[in-house]
């Protein structure tokens, strides 16, 4: 099947750019955001078909989305009620994804982007790059995390879906009351749960604040299954 | 068993119940390092603030004024920004005025070199091989010694650990004030007084708080209290003045002790 593809530059990029868009579309609907079956598994020839210039190169403009959380995860996302706060709202809302095109990323590019994302009421966005951040546009990524949170991946990062991986054991993320639960189980204060990482990639790829615990699960062979649980930092 | 409150009782020692005074310590000294941190990521934003005033300059860009010859409102403002910054600091400027496609070098207006496509390394003028990507940061050479003789002089220590002190002065590559105007030079006197009024301020709150008893940020946790003892030193007085009301029998002690022999066994043996 390769082998009748265009064998030039231009297909090349067609392909990466397919894939990249894949995975992202992946990692948002396993973080549990609305997406239909037939935008995540999109195949080449409908993807160039939709995104592609006459001439064969990839219309960049077009490959941006916007998806809403399903509504298991906004019970998932929401704090349990109390006594001073009966209606708790969810801290999770809708999600916007773009594939930015500029040669070069500093504090400017990041500043329209967040401005973009929060005066449209999105609670989260993700910048995919092919070339990597400045260090200033990453401190300054800090200073709008309480209004929007922006993520900034790489392409050549989402060329394969990591979870895919068959090292890669099953990450699901517990909800609030899971995460109680599973504390008041094992009478465990929050600290004395193992960690994982924020940068860690799978907890990128889920997108996992701090404070959030998610559970592992792992084939093993004495047991069967082995489930361990990480707390975010 | 015979516990009476029907509990098992544990073998492991009672644990210390915390009193409500270290309570109220452990409160202090939460806050405190909360103080602490907070502080530092306050310098932390205005550095990075610093970095992306920084990072369009110079803002005055009119023919007179060039890297060589820079406007002297821009030197000071150059001089009091970069002030906290550590060298990394100071390489993210320069990226990020690479991203802005301006010379790495803050007071030089003029674009980055554009070497063109090709390899990675590059082959300069002078014979050397050098990174393309270093080549590109600059726009001349000239720049790049200007650039680099400000970092040389920045400081490795953290930020938070020199905000204080107001005697880090940063100079620039041959400034040369023979050739500067009337204007230049009142200008260039503003900023060295804004400088200096920033000094004597910092110097006039070191003393306010010195005299209110209020520490530094810094010192008001770490001290430890010291009281002075002198040690009372009396022990061998004593034997010197026995000594020297004893001289006369000098001879008959050993080590300072004196054997007692009855005087009838003496006498018997005589």
């Amino acid at each position: 099947m390769i082998d009748d593809l265009p064998n030039d530059a231009k297909s090349k990029e067609v392909v990466r750019l397919w894939r990249a868009w894949r995975t992202v579309h992946e990692m948002v609907a396993d973080r549990e955001y609305e997406l239909a079956e037939d935008e995540v598994n999109i195949s080449l020839d409908r993807f160039r078909d939709e995104y592609c210039h006459p001439d064969g190169t990839v219309n960049r403009a077009k490959l941006q989305f916007s998806a809403r959380p399903s509504d298991s995860m906004l019970r998932k996302n929401t704090p349990p009620a109390t006594p001073s706060n009966p209606d708790p709202v969810p801290d999770c809302g809708p999600i916007w994804v773009e594939f930015l095109t500029d040669k070069q990323f500093g504090v400017g590019q990041i500043r329209q982007f967040a401005k973009y994302t929060i005066s449209n009421n999105y609670k989260t966005g993700i910048m995919v790059t092919h070339v990597p951040l400045s260090p200033a546009a990453r401190k300054s990524l800090a200073s709008v995390e309480n209004l929007a949170k922006i993520e900034c991946f790489l392409e050549d990062d989402l060329l394969v879906n990591i979870t895919h991986h068959e090292l890669v054991p099953r990450h699901v993320l517990l909800s609030r009351e899971e995460k109680i639960a599973l504390l008041k189980r094992y009478r465990l204060k929050e600290t004395q749960l193992p960690r994982i990482l924020q940068k860690d990639p799978v907890a990128r790829y889920l997108g996992l604040k701090r404070g959030q615990v998610v559970k592992i699960i792992r084939i093993s062979e004495t047991a069967g299954r082995y489930a361990s649980y990480r707390l975010c930092v | 068993m015979a516990n009476q409150s029907g509990r098992p009782k544990g073998i492991l020692k009672d644990s210390i119940t915390p009193s409500g005074d270290s309570k109220q310590t452990a409160r202090e000294i939460a806050i405190h390092h909360a103080t602490l941190l907070q502080h530092r990521k306050d310098l932390e934003s205005q550095i990075l603030d610093s970095v992306i005033l920084l990072s369009e300059y110079p803002l005055v860009r009119e023919a007179p004024y060039s890297s060589a010859n820079p406007a002297p409102s821009d030197v000071s403002d150059f001089k009091a920004n970069v002030r906290l910054f550590q060298p990394s600091d100071y390489d993210d400027l320069i990226e990020e005025r690479n991203v802005n496609d301006l010379c790495g070098y803050t007071l030089c207006a003029r674009p980055r070199r554009q070497t063109g496509g090709g390899g990675e390394w590059k082959l300069t003028s002078s014979g050397e091989i050098v990174k393309r990507k270093e080549l590109e940061k600059w726009c001349s050479q000239i720049c790049a010694r200007r650039a680099l003789f400000v970092k040389v002089q920045l400081n490795e220590t953290a930020a938070w650990e020199r905000a204080g002190i107001p005697d880090i002065q940063i100079d620039l590559l041959d400034e040369d004030k023979s050739t500067e105007t009337e204007a230049d030079r009142t200008a260039r006197k503003l900023g060295e007084l804004k400088l200096d009024d920033q000094r004597q301020a910092a110097r006039d709150s070191a003393a306010l708080a010195m005299e209110r008893g209020v520490n530094g940020i810094t010192s008001s946790m770490d001290k430890v209290k010291i009281t002075l003892k002198e040690k009372d030193v009396t022990a061998p007085s004593e034997m010197a003045s026995q000594v020297g009301n004893a001289n006369t029998e000098d001879h008959l002690l050993i080590d300072g002790h004196k054997a007692k022999i009855p005087e009838e066994e003496m006498k018997d043996s005589e």
